[in-house]
């Protein structure tokens, strides 16, 4: 019992080890020999081996985080001695990092190995001899991935506010500084899919001395495409409320001096953001087949049939559809000071004020990898040394068309209301002298979006060499001996892009209109300096393709005849290839 | 083996968590419930320890004293200094629903399973039935429910004093507040695997020194046997019209069902106050000066965790106090075995005329179904108050210095994970206060190669004239493991921390006001509906409370959690050779090994946490001295991390190294026979994944130093406020598969690894995974998470001390 147990346990594991159908190598045999007469004999092989994946993700993601932080607000007036107010520092940073549907499978680097070894061979007089290969590997990938996600970021900091008047001494005020960092770094429908190469082989059928009168059929189906179908829907919305205040700070009507300082504040936004980025690699090499089909030495009046049909199409599917809004409103405030009507000089020093915007969006990028490998597929069929009166058909059917289809859908709004403001500050009025220093006052906003990027390296889809040779070679006297070769190798890109990108943004970067006026002594103003940098990058529609090597083809068909009876031979080519 | 199973779960049920407890190795470090040396300050005694044995599909509800209430109050003193400290410290374990199925393996033995059955040399018109059924079926159905509710109101106090009215002076002095709860939730963890080490679940209300011994190797098994698996059935020599039939059924088929159903609400409610004091109306000064209030509550859930695996340790070790000693990890010894299966049907040499049956039926294979629902709901308020004092209209002068504010939320969500894999290990280490000790031998993920062969023939040889012969194989490969896990888990902790609201008003001499620091810490981890299948597994959290000072040691050399690939080969051959004439012959193997992993997740996460934190609000006005405010310093940090509805697979996806060799033939056939040969080899995978996430989190935090009033004195004022500083940071990952190659040393990945893909062995990818879903822990914030050891099975993690 407990090695029953143990048993089921390790096969259970090595059920999931052994993580697929087709194996790395398969050889198969299949063969009548020596058969009876009026003898029928069934040899047949059939190996089914698909993978299937179906993968629906859906992410719906709401971060609400909202942060008041007060250090200000604070009264110190109407003191007999001197008022004095001194703010600590007010600080916030929110980090959100979001991480939804990721996707990663990885397949073995070794492409799938294939030999088939088919034949009829010495067959008995009136024989009937079958024998059949059915290879079905198909490798299928559904993946769904939704993702909903919000991120509403709010700040609000103040240090300011803060009252130090009608003091019989000085009136002193000086807030601290202000500083709110909103992060936010989103990852949503991010699919990694790697498989191993084509498969390849070799394949030999043969009908081989074949007996008076016999029937002698092969018939191998071999059957490999793959399959990725990959669909990603992001819709992400960003929500940044960014208010930094030090200032609005008053030292007014004091008997002494009154003084009105505000600390620096400064607003930071940072929003990353890449959704639905697609990457397919083809490891090892596309399927390569060396394959050869004889009727040889056929009996008289028998029937020797031998057909393969090989298909082997890849098709890849993916459809992005992107919807980014990223809404910000950040507000670094540290003017609107005053020191107005005091005895003695009246002050206002502004601090400085920044607003930093970064913004990096990425959406519907696609990176097809399909390998460089180069497919070659190597046929050689012939009827040679037919026997009288027989019938003799070869017929080949290959199959390998390729479809590669990326449609990609993106609106991109972003939306920007970045302040700055260190001005409006007065010192009127004063006994004294009165000055008005306003900080400096930047705006730093960078925005960059890529969008609908597709990417294609690789010679997988269908290229590759074909070399085919042909021949009845001495057939018999009223014998039938046809061959028949279709190619049908038809490959499809379709690559359909739409962007709507639309930035539209508020910029108030502002050091002025700052009052000193009307004092006894003398009235000063220094605005601090103003600076604005904005960069805006926004890339759509773009289709790249790195190496192309191996996407030609070359195509050779010899074909020979040497007949006594009736021949055909008969190749047709369909499709197209890329380039 | 049903009563095997049966008796150990008993086993288990009936001694609990006291089974590892009580073990020699523990001897120096006996848990006591009774013990209450834990007393790092002096003043720490645990009140309620609660306990709940586990017991096999046992409810266990609230009515298990799991309501605990500790109130202690040291208000109205008057005139007195009181300096006395209060502390309520609560803790509640409940573990429930411990099942573990295990089978144990003798660590030497190879298993072998070999089956002969046969007709030879058997007499002419004879009947000859050979027929042998081999059923072996392991129904396993575990169904567990448990509801736990948690309910702890605390509230400490040392404040609301009143030195009011005194000719001389009044003066309060309170002395520090603190409360600590320790909630930890265990439940509906099954363990279902033919070897084990052990489950331990270590509980230390106290100090601890000395060193645990987490499992004892002296009687570990071996992991891996090999196995081995021959059939063979053959009729051979049949008489002439003669009747031979040789059969036999083998039905290995496996199907577990486990339903796991856990509610889980814990309530907290956590009051420190040592502040509301009143010095009003004394003819001399009036001071107040509060002490500290300090709330601390961590709250551990295990709820729902499947383990399908042959080897298995998993360990969850908590001391609620500092740690001076060793944790010593188990030895997992041995290496991986091979399995062969060899099975052959062969109907030879038959006789003219005679019927020749030989068949085999094999039924095995895998067929997994986990259906994960897990409901997190987690509301958090912390509130911190230091600030709102008075010191108005006071003769002298008034002064008001309110303490610091700091709070540290920390939540790990880990709900809704799938490892699939041969090997995994993944060990979490909590030291809250440092951690000064490193890992110790962590196993450096050499790969081992397994090896899985099969050969499987079906032969008619030499047939006789005018015989029919059918020799068959039939390997239908199917079991079934079905986990399906609810989670509702509601987290609801009210902390409140308070040293403020005091007020020294109208004396004759100055009003001085001095509020302590208020300090409110919680860790909250949630492990929910967590499926491992894997062949070997470890898994360790390792939660210390105050400081560690040890090592975690393992034995690099003898654990054996390595990354193992397999390898196989599956030669199977059909084939009519010789056949008589005018003979049927049919030769065929049914090979069909269709494999089937079903994953559906479903969480929903709501987590609401509100954070008001006040150190002003202060006012001194209409002194007739000098007035000063001076507000505290406020700092905030929250670390929520959330991983959910994951799925590691570190196998290829698309391709393995597995060879397959097959040939059907018919040759030498008789004249006028009919000869079949036939295989059909069917191997199809198919993966179905739904992962559906929702999450709403809601964060509010009102911060304030400022709102300071100093009026109208007669002195001059000064108002100084403290700093905010504010921290929070998330990191959530939801709806993640990884489908990877592990890395061996004759198989390096082809490319490196990008970072921006995060791909590469599993190693790196566990890594990655689990590298940013730890909390930072610790009061004082000087704690960081450092990666230990990093290899292609697993990574160890640590929260340690800060360079």
């Amino acid at each position: 019992m407990k090695s029953k147990y143990l048993l089921s346990s390790l096969m259970a594991a090595a059920g999931f080890l052994v993580f697929t159908g087709m194996a790395k190598a398969s050889d198969a045999t299949v063969s009548n020999s020596t058969t009876g007469a009026e003898s029928h004999n069934k040899a047949s092989i059939n190996i089914s081996s698909s993978n299937t994946a179906a993968i629906n993700n859906v992410a719906n993601v709401r971060n609400n985080i909202n942060v008041c932080a007060n250090t200000g607000g604070n009264k110190a007036n109407m003191n007999t001695g001197d008022g004095s107010v001194v703010t600590g520092d007010a600080s916030a940073t929110v980090s959100s990092s979001t991480n939804v549907n990721n996707v990663s499978l990885q397949g073995s680097s070794s492409a799938g190995g294939f030999s088939a070894n088919v034949s009829n061979n010495t067959a008995g007089a009136k024989s009937h001899n079958d024998a059949k290969v059915d290879v079905d590997s198909p490798s299928t990938l559904v993946l769904n991935n939704s993702a909903n996600i919000a991120n509403n970021l709010s700040t609000r900091l103040n240090t300011g506010e803060n009252k130090a008047n009608m003091n019989t001494g000085d009136g002193a005020v000086r807030s601290g500084e202000a500083n709110s960092l909103l992060r936010a770094t989103t990852r949503a429908n991010m699919a990694d899919i790697a498989f191993g190469g084509g498969m390849s082989g070799d394949i030999t059928l043969s009908n081989m001395r074949t007996g008076y009168d016999s029937d002698n059929d092969i018939n191998a189906n071999i059957s490999s495409g793959k399959e990725l179908y990959i669909t990603s829907e992001a819709v992400i919305n960003n929500n940044f409320d960014a208010n930094v205040e030090t200032g609005d700070n008053e030292a007014s009507k004091n008997t002494g001096d009154g003084s009105s300082r505000s600390g620096d504040a400064s607003a930071t936004t940072e929003v990353t953001t890449a959704v639905n980025e697609t990457r397919v690699r083809q490891r090892g090499g596309s399927g390569s087949f060396d394959v050869a089909l004889s009727n040889n030495t056929t009996g008289a009046q028998s029937d020797n049939y031998i057909r393969l049909d090989l298909d082997s199409g890849d098709s890849v599917y993916v459809d992005n559809i992107a919807d980014i809004n990223n809404d910000i409103y950040a507000k670094a405030e540290t003017g609107d000071n005053q020191a107005n009507m005091n005895t003695g000089d009246g002050a206002v020093r502004s601090g400085d004020a920044s607003v930093e915007a970064t913004f990096s969006t990425r959406a519907n990028l696609a990176d097809l990898n399909m390998g460089s490998g180069s497919g070659d597929v190597m046929v050689d069929a012939t009827n040679s040394h037919t026997g009288y009166d027989s019938d003799n058909d070869i017929r080949i059917d290959l199959d390998s068309g390729s479809e590669l289809s990326i449609n990609n859908q993106a609106q991109i709004y972003n939306q920007l209301d970045l302040r700055a403001l260190t001005g409006y500050n007065k010192a009127n009025m004063n006994t004294g002298d009165g000055s008005v220093v306003s900080g400096d006052a930047s705006i730093d906003g960078e925005l960059n979006t890529t969008a609908n990027k597709t990417s294609f390296i690789g010679a997988a889809m269908g290229s590759g060499d074909m070399d085919v040779t042909a021949s009845n070679n001495i057939t018999g006297a009223k014998s039938d001996n046809n061959i028949k070769f279709d190619l049908n190798k038809e490959n499809e890109m379709d690559i359909n892009n739409a962007m709507d990108a639309c930035n539209d943004g508020v910029i108030v970067n502002h050091t002025g209109e700052n009052k000193a006026k009307e004092n006894t002594g003398d009235g000063g103003i220094l605005s601090g300096d103003s600076a604005v940098d904005v960069t805006v990058n926004t890339s759509g529609g773009n289709i790249g393709s790195g190496a192309m090597d191996g996407m030609s083809s070359f195509n050779d068909f010899s074909t020979s005849q040497d007949l006594n009876g009736d021949g055909q031979i008969h190749v047709s080519v369909d499709g197209n290839d890329i380039l | 083996m049903k009563n095997v199973f049966k008796r150990i779960i008993s086993l288990f049920a009936i001694s609990g968590l006291a089974l590892f407890l009580a073990s020699p190795a523990m001897a120096s470090t006996e848990y006591d419930p009774n013990d209450s040396t834990f007393d790092p300050s002096g003043t720490y005694v645990p009140l309620v320890v609660t306990v709940v044995p586990p017991a096999e599909n046992q409810t266990v509800t609230d009515s298990n004293g799991n309501t605990n209430t500790a109130i202690e109050d040291n208000s109205n003193n008057s005139a007195v200094p009181d300096q006395s400290n209060s502390t309520v410290n609560g803790v509640n374990t409940n573990s429930s629903n411990d099942n573990s199925n295990i089978a144990t393996v003798d660590s030497t033995d190879s298993n072998s399973n070999s089956t002969t059955s046969g007709n030879s040399e058997t007499g002419a018109g004879s009947d000859n039935n050979t027929t042998t059924n081999n059923k072996q079926n392991n129904n396993t159905n575990v169904g567990n429910q448990t509801d736990i509710n948690n309910n702890a109101d605390a509230t400490s106090d040392t404040g609301n004093n009143n030195a009011g009215m005194n000719t001389g002076d009044g003066s309060v002095t309170t002395g520090n507040s603190d409360i600590a709860a320790n909630i930890i939730n265990l439940a509906n963890t099954v363990i279902d695997g033919s070897k084990s080490m052990a489950l331990p679940v270590i509980n230390y209300f106290s100090d601890l020194i000395g060193d645990i011994i987490a499992g004892d190797n002296s009687s570990a098994p071996v992991l891996g046997s090999d196995l081995n698996l021959f059939q063979i059935v053959s009729n051979f020599l049949t008489g002439n019209g003669s009747d031979n039939s040789s059969i036999v059924n083998n039905n290995l088929g496996n199907s577990r069902i486990t339903d796991n159903n856990a509610n889980t609400d814990n309530n907290l409610n956590l009051s420190a106050n040592s502040g509301q004091n009143t010095t009003l109306m004394n003819t001399g000064n009036g001071d107040v000066v509060t002490g500290n209030a300090n709330v601390a509550a961590n709250v551990v859930n295990f709820l729902n965790t499947s383990v399908l695996a042959s080897s298995w340790w998993m360990g969850m070790v908590n001391v609620f106090g500092n740690w001076m000693g060793n944790l010593v990890l188990p030895s997992l010894t041995g290496s991986n075995g091979s399995v062969t299966s060899n099975q052959s049907a062969t109907n030879g040499q038959t006789g003219a005329d005679s019927d020749n049956v030989s068949i085999i039926n094999n039924n095995n294979g895998t067929d997994q179904t986990i259906n994960n629902n897990a409901n997190l709901i987690d509301n958090v308020t912390a509130n911190g108050n230091t600030g709102d004092n008075q010191s108005l209209a006071n003769t002298g002068s008034g002064s008001i210095k309110s303490g610091d504010v700091n709070i540290k939320d920390n939540k790990l969500t880990f709900a809704n994970n799938t490892v699939v894999g041969n090997q995994w290990w993944m060990m979490i280490i909590n030291s809250l206060h440092g951690w000064s000790g490193a890992l110790i031998g962590s196993p450096d993920g050499t790969m081992q190669l397994v090896s899985v062969s099969q050969l499987q023939s079906a032969d008619n040889s030499q047939t006789g004239a005018g015989s029919d012969n059918f020799a068959t194989i039939n390997n239908d490969n199917s079991s079934t493991t079905t986990v399906n896990n609810t989670a509702n888990v509601g987290n609801m902790l009210e902390l409140s921390a308070n040293t403020g609201g005091n007020k020294a008003s109208y004396n004759t001499g100055s009003g001085d006001i001095k509020t302590g620091d208020a300090n409110i810490l919680s860790n909250l981890i949630s492990f929910a509906n967590n499926t491992f299948h894997v062949q070997n597994w470890a898994m360790g959290i390792i939660n210390v409370f105050g400081n560690w000072f040890g090592d975690a040691q393992m034995d690099n050399t003898a654990l054996g959690l390595n990354t193992v690939v397999t390898t196989g080969s599956s030669d199977i051959n059909v084939q009519n050779q010789n056949t008589g004439a005018g003979s049927d012959n049919s030769a065929a193997i049914n090979d069909t090994a269709n494999s089937q992993l079903k994953i559906n997740n479903d969480l929903n996460i709501e987590k609401t946490l509100t954070v008001n934190v006040n150190t002003g609000r202060n006012k001194s006005d209409i002194n007739t001295g000098n007035s000063d405010i001076q507000s505290g310093n406020i700092k905030t940090e929250i670390n929520d991390r959330a991983v959910g509805n994951g799925l590691f697979l570190p196998v290829a996806f698309l391709a393995s190294d597995s060879n397959a060799n097959l040939a059907a033939k018919n040759s030498n056939t008789g004249s006028d026979s009919d000869n079949n040969s036939l295989i059909n080899f069917l191997k199809n995978m198919k993966i179905v994944i739904c992962n559906k996430v929702n999450m709403v989190k809601n964060v509010a935090a009102n911060l304030n130093t400022g709102d300071n009033e100093a009026d109208m004195n007669t002195g001059s004022s000064s108002i100084v406020t403290g700093n905010i500083d504010f921290k929070f940071n998330e990191s959530d990952k939801f709806n993640f598969i990884k489908a990877v190659i592990p890395k061996t040393p004759s198989n390096p990945p082809e490319e490196k690894p990008e970072q921006e893909y995060g791909s590469g062995g599993g190693g790196a990818l566990i890594a990655t995974d689990l590298g940013n879903v730890l909390p930072r822990a610790g009061a004082d914030g000087l704690l960081e998470l450092a990666l230990l050891g990093l290899t292609a099975a697993g990574t160890i993690w640590a929260i340690r001390r800060r360079q």
